[in-house]
Formats: structure tokens, sequence, C-alpha cells
């Protein structure tokens, strides 16, 4: 278990070392890519403020506010309302006949396609930024929590049933936990889609968030910013994962269960 | 109010549609099962035998005639109409041990007695010590005395079990068909057994109901009596009158099966 852990380092440590050496040795030009020294050190300006390094410095927790915001609305919005409706269609072929169909003519726009309409309805800012994020990060729980929830066995069903459970609670009980691997799965991809799309929501111009920082320092020249925002955005990213995967892991220990997560 | 017939089947008539066209299995079907008795049903596969079952359990409404069951008709599932699966109907993110309380909180009984009606029924099929275990780590054979035990634990007025042991090795099947002549000396409800293992339905039955002998309506009975006195099943196997009820069984099948096969 650990030792698989270490082995997922490898290849990042690979290509820090690459990224290191071909700067070291003045491969790439530092005004395209700066060392990874450079911008641990700017990024430790960003969070800390003290050393003055960029016009950015000290202001990381009003951009990561905003962006967090973003991010925990439209996940949310997608995972609540991706939740219900995957599972109403997951276990009920008229309501599956009746919605999916336009749900995935919906998907076949791609998400960018929706930035100038949003735009037009909601003006540049959170409106727009949460409203993609939503609109992106719903599909992948759909699907996910719509798939799981279909192929749930059907002998388990059948064996709440002879013990006299009624349909909520066969719900609870059994179709919830027979499809969480799925829902989990659902909720992951839709965490990473929604810092994507974060990103796309913040570089229209809104003033603050960390996809703002890099739309702005792109602007002044501040490559080392861009790459800068983009590392903790992935960090972030990885974050928020892994809390999610924690949360379930937690209650899933707390109620001695086994899910299989 | 007591029934001395737990069961009455009257007059049922079933059928499926297919694509081959209609394929009845019973027509004017009659059987009446008595409270504390063990009847199998045997016959090829194919004859019925699970949707009889399925019928009895109220998984299946969809046929004609009278199905009743201690006196009154039966609608629907209940918890005193137990189902034990053939395999893979236990929920595995559940251990042993809330597998087995799954059906009492259904009834909404205190975590208290819970405890000791589990633990209790866990030292009948001899798990005590595998509460905690979920269902990846248990054998066949353990797996199939949860399923017994998760049913017995509710009470029920009646069993009904689908092939419980067809997907055991005959060591262990062997040994789980002694549990369950233990077992009925502690509980007792009637059973409905189906198989199509011969030995199987000598050592358990009071009595064998021989399906599809010819007419989808009727059947052959067998009350298997002993010359000795048999004190477990391994000298049932080898008494005298074993193999003449085999024997017998085994003609009436090649009588009325012909084109069967
Ligand atoms: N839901 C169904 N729809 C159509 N045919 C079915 C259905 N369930 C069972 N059958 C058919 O009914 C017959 C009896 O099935 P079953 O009761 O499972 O037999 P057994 O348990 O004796 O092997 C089989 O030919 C099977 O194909
Ligand atoms: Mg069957």
């Amino acid at each position: 278990m650990n030792r698989r852990k270490y082995i997922g380092l490898i290849v990042p440590m690979i290509l820090l070392a690459v990224w290191y050496f071909a700067n070291l040795l003045n491969l790439v030009p530092s005004y395209l890519l700066p060392s990874p020294f450079g911008i641990l050190k700017i990024g430790w300006d960003f969070i800390a403020g003290n050393m003055d390094l960029t016009p950015y410095s000290g202001t990381f927790y009003i951009h990561f506010a905003a962006s967090i915001s973003r991010v925990l609305a439209g996940f949310l919005i997608a995972s609540i309302s991706g939740i219900l409706l995957g599972y109403a269609s997951g276990r009920s072929d008229k309501f599956n006949g009746l919605v999916n169909p336009f749900i995935n003519g919906l998907k076949a726009v791609p998400g960018i396609g929706w930035l100038p309409v949003a735009l037009v309805w909601f003006g540049v800012g959170q409106k727009t930024a949460v409203f993609l994020i939503a609109l992106a990060a719903f599909f992948p729980v759909y699907i996910n929590v719509c798939a799981g929830a279909a192929k749930v066995p059907e002998i388990y069903i059948k064996s709440a049933k002879m013990m006299g459970a009624s349909k909520s609670r066969i719900f609870y009980t059994v179709i919830l936990p027979a499809s969480l691997d799925s829902l989990i799965t659902g909720l992951r991809l839709a965490l990473g889609v929604s810092w994507a799309y974060l990103v796309l929501g913040e570089i229209t111009g809104v003033s603050q968030g960390l996809g703002a920082v890099m739309m702005d320092a792109r602007m002044l020249g501040h490559i080392d910013v861009v790459v800068m925002s983009m590392v903790i955005i992935a960090i972030l990213g990885w974050i928020s994962d892994y809390i999610l995967v924690g949360i379930f892991k937690f209650l899933s220990k707390l109620r001695g269960r086994h899910y299989g997560i | 109010m007591e029934y001395e017939k737990i069961l009455e089947i009257k007059n049922l008539n079933k059928e499926f549609e297919n694509k081959n066209g209609k394929i009845i299995l019973f027509e004017d079907f009659n059987l009446n099962v008595k409270k504390d008795e063990l009847v199998v049903l045997l016959g090829p596969s194919g004859c019925g035998k699970s949707t009889l079952l399925e019928m009895t359990a109220g998984f299946d409404n969809d046929y004609s005639g009278e199905l009743l069951f201690e006196g009154e008709k039966v609608k629907g599932t209940s918890g005193d109409r137990a189902v034990v699966f053939q395999k893979d109907a236990l929920f595995p993110w559940l251990n042993v041990y809330d597998n087995i309380a799954y059906g009492l909180r259904i009834r909404r009984m205190n975590e208290g007695n819970i405890k000791v009606k589990v633990m209790d029924v866990l030292e009948k099929v001899n798990l005590a010590s595998y509460s905690d275990y979920f269902m990846e780590e248990l054998s066949g054979g353990m797996k199939q005395r949860v399923a017994l035990a998760r049913v017995l634990v509710l009470e029920p007025g009646m069993l009904l079990m689908d092939e419980p042991f067809g997907a055991l090795d005959s060591f262990t099947r062997l040994k789980i068909q002694e549990l369950m002549v233990e077992i009925r000396k502690i509980y007792y409800p009637a059973i409905v057994f189906i198989t199509h293992d011969i030995d199987e339905a000598l050592l358990l039955a009071d009595r064998i109901v021989m399906l599809n002998a010819g007419e989808k309506g009727k059947y052959m009975e067998i009350i298997p009596e002993f010359e000795g006195k048999c004190e477990n099943l391994m000298d049932k196997s080898m008494d005298e009158k074993f193999n003449d009820y085999k024997r017998e069984i085994l003609e009436h099948y090649s009588n009325n099966n012909k084109n069967m096969i």
C-alpha cells in the first residue's frame, strides 16, 4: 500500500529533475519557463507576502477565497442535481426515457461552448464561473451515478425485500451503498472538472481568483506567476480530491462499512 | 390462529412469454406444505422450481390461482416467508453481524436485543467468532451459513431455499446439510427446499415433490422412510432404502421426460 504511494512519486520527481536541469543548463530561456525554485520562492511570497517579489505578493488568500467559493458552489450544484437525476434515471426506465436523451444532447455541446452565452446571461464574474463549473461537473456525476444505480445486482434488492424492507429503506440501505463506488468516481471526476472550468470562468476578466491572477500576470509578462498559479491550482485540485476521498473513507470506517473505495 | 397447512397452493397457473411463444410452467398445480415440514422440490433445470419459489416469496404476482400463506393470500414479500438464495445475495458492504441484523433493524428491534439474537444465531451456525468479517473474507460454505443465519434470526414461518448449497463442493455441502438437520431441531419453520440433486433431496426431505413429471399440474411424491436408525446423514446415505428411492426417482424422470435433455 505504502509502496504503491511512493511509486507514484517517481514520475513527477523525474519531470521535476528534467525541468530543473533544463533550466540550469539554459536549454529553455527562463522568461518562457522559470526554474522550479524560482516558482517555489514566488509561491511563498504570494502566500506570505514578505518579499515583495511580484505585484501579487501576499494576495493568495483573496484569490484563493474567490476561487474556492466558486469551485464549491459549482461542484455542489452539480453534485446535488447529478445525484438526484442520476439515481432517478438509473432506477426508473420511465424517468430515464424522459430525461436521458435531453441530457445526452446537452452533453454534446462542449463546456467551453457555453462561455459566450453565459457571459451574455450572467455577465463577467462569479455567476458565469459557477454556471460553467456546475454545468460541466454535472455530467460526470450524472453519468456515473446513473450507471452505478442501474447495475446494482437485483439479488441484493430481492434480499432486502424478502426481509421486509420498504422502498425507501431499500434505497438507503441497498441501492446507495451498492452504487457508492460509482458515485465517488463521479464526484472525483466532477471535482477535477470543477477546477478546470474555474480557470475558464476566471480568465474572462474577473478581478479576483487564481485564474484571474494567471490572466493578469500573462499580460504583465510575469510568466513565473502564471506557472506558479498553475502549480497552485494543481495542488489545490489534488488536496480537494484527497479530502473528498478521505471524507468517504472516514465515514465508512466510522460506520464499520466496507465499500471498496 | 393455528394452521396445519402453512402454505396452500390451489389451481396455480403460470406461463411466460418468450421468443418462441408461450411456455406453460404450471397448469392447475396444487400443493400444500405443513408447518414444520421440509418439502423438497425436485426437478431438472428449467422446470419452474425457481419460478414457484419467486411466486411464493411474493416477488412475482403474475399468475392465476391461489397462493395462501397461513390462510391469507400472498401479497408481496414479508420477512415471514424468507428466502435463502443460491449465492452472492449477502451485502458485501456490511460485515457478518450487520448482514444478520439487517432484517431485525427493519423490525425496529432495539440494538441490545439485536445483539443477543445475532450472537445466538451465529453460535447456531458455528460462526460466533466471525461477526466482524466481511463477505469477501469468507468461504462459500461460510457465506451460505450467514445467509441461513440472516433469515433464521427473523424466525420466519417458512423458509424458501433455492438450491442453497448448489454452488458448494461436496465436502462442504455434506457439512452444511448436517448443519441443516441440527438447525431443524432448534428452529421449526416450514421449509421449501429446491434442488436438482437427488441425494440431497433424499437426505433432507420429509417429502419430495417431483416436478415436471409429464403433465404440468401433476407430480409424484415420495416420503422417504429409511430402514435403520440413521443417526446422521452418512447413515442415511448408506441405508439400503436410499438406493431404492434413488432408482425410483431416476426411473420416474427417465420415463416421463424422454424428450427433455
Ligand atoms: N422472467 C422470465 N421471462 C420469461 N421466461 C422465464 C422467466 N423466468 C423464467 N423463465 C423461464 O421459465 C422456465 C423455468 O425457469 P425456472 O423457474 O428458473 O426453472 P428452474 O428453477 O426449475 O431451473 C425456464 O424455461 C425459463 O427460461
Ligand atoms: Mg432455479
